[in-house]
C-alpha cells in the first residue's frame, strides 16, 4: 500500500475535474455527427432545404468542438499514465487492445470530419452524406471502446492475479465483462439524448425571440426543428430508460456495494424500499419518499426480493454515501426528458397553440442543460461509487496513483486554462450562431 | 499460425519499438508543419501569405493530433511496466507540455473560427505551438540520458530545444516552399529555408555527439545521411523540384528520430529500463499487432484522399 495522501486527494480531484470537462465535448462529439448524419439524410432523401441546411449549421459546431473535445481527450490520455501509474502498469496488459482499436476509430474521425467539412460544396448531397456514416460511426465506435475500458474497471473479468501479475488473459472476456453492454448503452443512448435536447433547447430559445416569432418563414422553420427534436428526445428518452433499469440491475447483482450506497440501503431488507430525495444521516435517510418493495422489484423484478444493505459489508469498501444524491438528480432528470417532449407532442397533435406557448417552450429551453447536468451525474454516480477501488475488488486507487508531488501544484493549473478554453469555445459558437438561420440557400450557410 | 508467433517472439520487443518510433516520426513531421507555421505567422519578416497558413491548418490540423495519440498510446500499451518509473520523473514536462496545447487549442480556435484574424490568437497559437514540442522534447533527453529536466540544463537538452526550434521552422519552410509556389515572399522564405537547414544538419552533429555510449559508426552513418538528404532538400527546393525537396527534408528529420532511436536500443530510458524488460505480455502484443495494418488500412486511404481534395482545391495547385 503506498501512503501518498496529498497526491491522491490531488490526484482525483485533478481527474475528476478532467473528466468531468472532457464529457462534455466528449458526448457532443459522438451526438452531434449522428444528428448532423440524421439531418443531412432527411435533407436529401426528401428534398427538404430546410433539413440540409440545419445539418450545414451544425457542422460548424462540429469542427470547433471537436478541438475542444481532442485536446481535453489528449489531455485524458496523458493524465490515465501520469496519476495513476501503477494501475496503467496492470490496466494496459489487459484493456490495451480497446485503446489500440479507439486510437484508430479516432483517426477514422478526425480523417472523415476533415472531409464532411470541406466537401459540402465539393460532392453530390448523396455522396457527402455518405461521408457523414464513418464519421458518425468513428465516434460511435471510439465511445464504445473507452466505455469498455472503464467497464473493466467496474467489472474486471479473464484474467488470474498471480503475485501482482496478470496472467490467464483472454482479451475479449477482458473487454465483454458482465458490465460492458449495460453501461455502452446507457451511456451512448445518454449521449445521443443530450445532444437531441441541447439542439432542441437551441431552437426553442430563438422561438423566444419576438422578432422570430414575426418572422413567418424563421417561425416555421424553428418549430419544425424544436418537433423534430422533440420526437427524437422521446424515443431515446424511452431508451435511455430502459438502459437504466438493466444497468440498475446489473449493478444490484454484479456491483451490490454500490447499489446499496447509491439507494441509501443501510440494512438488509426484503421488500426493500425505494428512497426518492432525503437527506442522509448518521446512517439513515430522513425525509425520503419511501414507496416499499418498489426497490426490490427495481432490481430484482420480484417485490420480496432480498437487497443487501451496506452493513453486509466492510465498511472499508463503502464508497461515499453521497451518490446517493447523484441518482436522485439524474433519474428526476432522466423523467424529465421524458416527460417533457411527450406533453409538448401531445398538445402539437392536439392543440398546437399550447404546446408554442411561451411555457412550453420554457420546458423545453431547459432540457439542454439540465441534460448535461444527468451525464455529469451519472459519471460521478459510477466513478465515485467504484471507490475505493480503481479496479473493483483488485486495486485501490491509493495504490494506484503516483508517489509525484507534482500533481499538487498542477492541480491548481489546469481549472484556470480549462476556464479560458470553456469560454474561448462558448464564445465563438455564440458569435457564430447568434444570428438566426439564413433561409435563402443551403449553401449560404456555413 | 503459433509457430509464426513463437519465431516472431524474441524480436516483439523491438517491432513495438519500432511501431512507436514510426508515430513519433510520423507525428513530429506533422506537426512540425503545424507548428512551425504559427512561428511563420508572427514573423516581423513576411515569409509565406497569412491565408495560405490558415488555408493549410483549417481544416486538416486534427489529423496531426492523431499520431501524437498513437505515440503515446503505442507507449504506453507496449510498454506498460515502465510506466511507474517514467511517470514520476516525466510528470512535469508532460503537464507543462499539455498546458501548451491548451494554450495552442485555444489559439487555434481563435485563429481558424473567430470571426476575423487577431494577432492576439496568432501569438497564444505560436506561444502554445513551441511550448508544446520544447516540453515534449524533454521525454526526448530522458530517453537518451536517463536524466529528467524541466528547464534544460544539460548541454544535450539545450541542444534537443535548440534543435527543435529550428526543426519545425526547417519542416514548415520546406512544406510552403512545396505548397506555396506563388508565394510572394518566396525567395525570403527560400533564404531562411536555406539558413535552418544548415542550421538543422550542425544540430543534429552536436547532439548526436553529446549522446552516452553510442557506436561510432551509427552516429557517422546518422550524420552523412542527414547532411545528404538536407543537400537534397536545399538544392531541389532551388531547381524547383518542391516535393522532392518537402520529402527530403522530412527524411532528414526521421533519419535523425529513427537513428538515434536505433542507436539507443533497447533502451527506452538510458540506464534504467529496456524495452524488453517493460514489454506488455506476448498474447495481447499479437492481437494489438493484427489491429495495426487493418487500422492502417481504414484510415490511411481516406487521409490521403482527403490530403488530395484539399492540394486540388488551393489556387496555386
Amino acid at each position: 500500500m503506498h501512503t501518498v495522501v496529498p497526491q491522491l486527494m490531488a490526484a482525483r480531484a485533478f481527474m475528476g475535474m478532467a473528466l468531468g470537462f472532457h464529457i462534455v465535448f466528449a458526448l457532443l462529439g459522438v451526438g452531434l455527427p449522428f444528428m448532423v448524419s440524421f439531418f443531412e439524410f432527411l435533407g436529401v432523401y426528401r428534398h427538404d432545404d430546410d433539413y440540409r441546411r440545419t445539418a450545414r449549421r451544425m457542422t460548424f459546431a462540429m469542427s470547433v468542438l471537436f478541438v475542444t473535445g481532442a485536446l481535453s481527450g489528449t489531455v485524458m490520455s496523458f493524465l490515465f499514465s501520469l496519476l495513476w501509474p501503477h494501475f496503467a502498469a496492470l490496466a494496459n496488459t489487459l484493456v490495451g487492445l480497446p485503446f489500440v482499436m479507439e486510437g484508430f476509430a479516432f483517426m477514422v474521425e478526425a480523417v472523415f470530419l476533415g472531409i464532411y467539412v470541406y466537401s459540402w460544396d465539393r460532392l453530390s448531397p448523396w455522396k457527402h452524406w455518405l461521408c457523414s456514416i464513418p464519421l458518425a460511426l468513428g465516434s460511435f465506435t471510439s465511445a464504445f471502446l473507452i466505455t469498455i475500458v472503464n467497464s473493466f474497471m467496474n467489472d474486471p473479468q479473464g484474467f488470474q492475479l498471480i503475485n501482482g501479475v496478470a496472467t490467464n488473459i483472454q482479451p475479449f472476456a477482458v473487454m465483454f465483462n458482465h458490465a460492458t453492454w449495460y453501461e455502452v448503452s446507457h451511456s451512448i443512448l445518454a449521449y445521443y439524448l443530450t445532444t437531441a435536447a441541447g439542439l432542441a433547447t437551441l431552437s426553442a430559445i430563438f422561438l423566444l425571440r419576438p422578432s422570430i416569432r414575426r418572422d413567418h418563414a424563421r417561425s416555421r422553420y424553428y418549430k419544425k426543428i424544436t418537433v423534430t427534436m422533440a420526437g427524437m428526445m422521446l424515443v431515446l428518452a424511452t431508451l435511455v430508460v430502459l438502459a437504466g433499469d438493466l444497468s440498475g440491475k446489473y449493478i444490484a447483482q454484479y456491483e451490490p456495494i454500490k447499489f446499496a450506497a447509491s439507494e441509501s440501503m443501510f440494512q438488509t431488507t426484503a421488500d426493500a424500499p425505494l428512497k426518492l430525495g432525503g437527506f442522509i444521516n448518521n446512517d439513515q435517510v430522513h425525509y425520503a419518499i419511501s414507496i416499499p418493495g418498489v426497490l426490490s422489484w427495481l432490481a430484482f423484478d420480484d417485490t420480496h426480493a432480498v437487497v443487501r444493505g451496506l452493513e453486509a459489508f466492510d465498511p472499508s469498501e463503502w464508497p461515499p454515501l453521497f451518490i446517493h444524491y447523484f441518482l436522485d438528480i439524474m433519474v428526476l432528470i432522466g423523467f424529465y426528458l421524458f416527460l417533457i417532449p411527450l406533453v409538448f407532442l401531445l398538445l402539437y397533435m392536439f392543440k398546437r397553440s399550447y404546446a408554442f406557448s411561451h411555457a412550453m417552450i420554457l420546458w423545453l429551453v431547459w432540457s439542454g442543460p439540465l441534460a448535461f447536468v444527468s451525464v455529469e451525474m451519472g459519471w460521478m454516480l459510477t466513478e465515485i461509487g467504484r471507490q475505493p477501488y480503481i479496479i473493483r475488488g483488485i486495486m485501490t486507487t491509493a495504490q494506484a496513483v503516483t508517489e509525484s508531488q507534482a500533481v499538487i501544484t498542477f492541480v491548481w493549473i489546469f481549472p484556470v486554462i480549462y476556464a479560458v478554453l470553456f469560454l474561448v469555445t462558448v464564445g465563438i459558437l455564440y458569435q457564430h450562431y447568434r444570428k438566426p438561420m439564413d433561409l435563402v440557400s443551403v449553401e449560404h450557410e456555413v | 499460425m503459433n509457430t509464426f508467433i513463437t519465431m516472431l517472439t524474441p524480436y516483439m520487443p523491438m517491432i513495438a519499438y519500432g511501431l512507436v518510433i514510426l508515430f513519433v516520426c510520423l507525428y513530429a513531421t506533422l506537426s512540425s508543419i503545424e507548428f512551425g507555421s504559427s512561428l511563420l505567422l508572427i514573423s516581423p519578416t513576411p515569409l509565406v501569405d497569412v491565408g495560405t497558413v490558415r488555408r493549410y491548418l483549417n481544416p486538416i490540423w486534427e489529423s496531426t493530433n492523431v499520431f501524437l495519440v498513437f505515440a503515446l498510446v503505442g507507449t504506453v500499451m507496449f510498454f506498460p511496466t515502465a510506466l511507474p518509473v517514467t511517470s514520476v520523473a516525466l510528470l512535469p514536462t508532460m503537464m507543462t507540455a499539455l498546458i501548451f496545447f491548451a494554450v495552442r487549442a485555444i489559439g487555434i480556435l481563435g485563429l481558424m473560427y473567430y470571426g476575423s484574424v487577431s494577432r492576439w490568437f496568432a501569438y497564444l497559437f505560436a506561444v502554445g505551438s513551441l511550448g508544446a514540442p520544447l516540453f515534449l522534447s524533454n521525454i526526448y533527453t530522458y530517453v537518451l540520458s536517463g536524466v529528467s529536466l524541466l528547464i534544460p540544463t544539460t548541454a544535450l537538452a539545450v541542444s534537443l530545444w535548440i534543435l527543435v526550434v529550428v526543426t519545425v521552422l526547417f519542416i514548415a519552410q520546406g512544406f510552403f516552399v512545396y505548397f506555396a509556389p506563388a508565394n510572394p515572399h518566396r525567395q525570403a522564405l527560400r533564404a531562411s529555408y536555406v539558413m535552418s537547414g544548415m542550421m538543422f544538419v550542425f544540430l543534429v552533429f552536436v547532439l548526436i555527439h553529446l549522446i552516452p555510449d553510442v557506436s561510432s559508426f551509427g552516429v557517422w552513418c546518422v550524420r552523412i545521411s542527414v547532411l545528404c538528404l538536407v543537400l537534397v532538400a536545399l538544392t531541389s527546393a532551388e531547381y524547383n523540384w518542391r516535393l522532392v525537396s518537402f520529402l527530403a527534408a522530412s527524411g532528414a528529420l526521421i533519419v535523425v528520430i529513427a537513428g538515434i532511436a536505433a542507436l539507443r536500443y533497447p533502451f527506452l530510458v538510458y540506464g534504467y529500463i529496456t524495452a524488453p524488460a517493460a514489454f506488455t505480455s506476448v498474447l495481447m502484443f499479437t492481437y494489438m499487432l493484427f489491429v495495426v495494418p487493418i487500422g492502417l488500412l481504414i484510415t490511411v486511404p481516406p487521409l490521403v484522399w482527403f490530403y488530395s481534395m484539399y492540394a486540388r482545391a488551393l489556387p496555386e495547385s
